[in-house]
């Protein structure tokens, strides 16, 4: 084969796989940046440094003390939250833009009043990022949380104080939240 | 060439001949052939030396060369195959390294992606403000995995309380039997 044959294979090889990496690492970061140009959209950022912090605050509260041990091994959350969706807002289509060779479907709430869908991006055996997305008549949010992530710790912190479906909306202290944008 | 009888002595002056190296060919030939049949009554240095050796080989050229010239000659020289088993492990070993490539280069940005999601602007000053809020939706995601999950835990209970019967009808079967 000539060689000018194989460099043209190579170079329509690597265009190709640059184009759909390239797509797949743009889906996340403008997922969050799109919804946070939208007033009708509130966001709550906490860094890694943030999270760094939490190890000074005192506690004698037991549910607080596994709270920070929890989230002593992460190291980011971001929370994207609205109760007026934008018209022909979909969903299914919103979820649709997480790359799917990276996130997989961790499970799914499909009730008459909320569709709720957790998805994970693992590596080295490990959970690096739980998305979630919230979905109902009267709001959607979505969450990431990223850092070494222990799925069974998380399921134990609400037995006792379960905050159900789009409440979460009503508790969030509204003078608290700014937008990021 | 015919092959007549011959006699000892006809024989013996063959091989002299032979060894003063003033035999035709065909004297050759003959001698070979009754080395051959065993029938020449000479020394044995003669019939070993004529059994051994061969004719030599003439050189000659292979049928590669006669289509190769002949194309050559007519302008339609052998057309070799597009891809050869060595191109295609070529290619192969350069998609490998491309891959390879593509793919930490592709981990390496969603990983500094996710720094820089990380390192963003914090929305709250105050730690004690950020744990609260990290607390509210902590609760909140747990609280829905909970909920998705509240199926399996019935089906699970279901089986518990299903072994649990079976195991006390097991003990009063057995009761029964020993009375």
């Amino acid at each position: 084969m000539k060689t000018t044959q194989l460099k043209s294979i190579l170079i329509f090889t690597f265009t190709v796989m640059s184009i759909s990496f390239a797509q797949a690492q743009d889906a996340i970061s403008k997922y969050f940046s799109d919804y946070a140009a939208n007033t009708d959209f509130t966001s709550i950022t906490v860094s890694s440094k943030m999270f760094s912090l939490f190890s000074n605050i005192d506690t004698e509260d037991p549910q607080n003390k596994e709270l920070l041990q929890a989230m002593s091994k992460l190291n980011g959350l971001k929370i994207i939250t609205t109760e007026k969706l934008p018209k022909g807002f979909d969903l299914s289509k919103a979820i649709h833009r997480i790359p799917k060779g990276i996130f997989e479907e961790l499970m799914s709430i499909d009730s008459p009043t909320e569709k709720v869908k957790f998805l994970i991006r693992e590596q080295t055996g490990r959970v690096r990022e739980l998305l979630m997305f919230v979905g109902s008549d009267s709001g959607l949010m979505i969450m990431s949380i990223t850092g070494d992530i222990d799925l069974k710790e998380i399921s134990k912190l609400s037995k006792s104080m379960n905050i159900g479906g789009m409440n979460y909306l009503e508790n969030l202290d509204k003078d608290q939240k700014k937008s990021t944008k | 060439m015919n092959i007549t009888p011959m006699d000892a002595s006809e024989i013996k002056k063959l091989e002299d001949k032979f060894w003063q190296g003033k035999t035709s060919l065909e004297e050759e030939k003959l001698l070979k052939s009754l080395a051959q049949d065993g029938n020449g009554n000479f020394s044995q240095e003669l019939k070993t030396y004529l059994l051994n050796t061969t004719e030599e080989k003439k050189p000659s050229l292979d049928k590669d060369f006669d289509s190769f010239i002949l194309g050559k000659v007519e302008g339609k020289a052998k057309v070799r195959p597009m891809f050869t088993r060595y191109d295609f492990a070529r290619i192969a070993a350069a998609i490998a390294v491309i891959v390879s490539l593509a793919y930490f280069s592709y981990t390496t940005l969603i990983e500094r992606d996710i720094e820089r999601q990380t390192l963003a602007k914090d929305t709250f000053d105050d730690p004690e403000k950020a744990f609260e809020e990290t607390r509210k939706a902590l609760m909140f995601a747990a609280g829905m995995m909970n909920k998705g999950l509240e199926p399996a835990t019935e089906l699970s209970k279901f089986h518990e309380t299903e072994l649990a019967i079976q195991s006390a009808d097991d003990i009063l079967e057995n009761d029964t039997i020993k009375q």
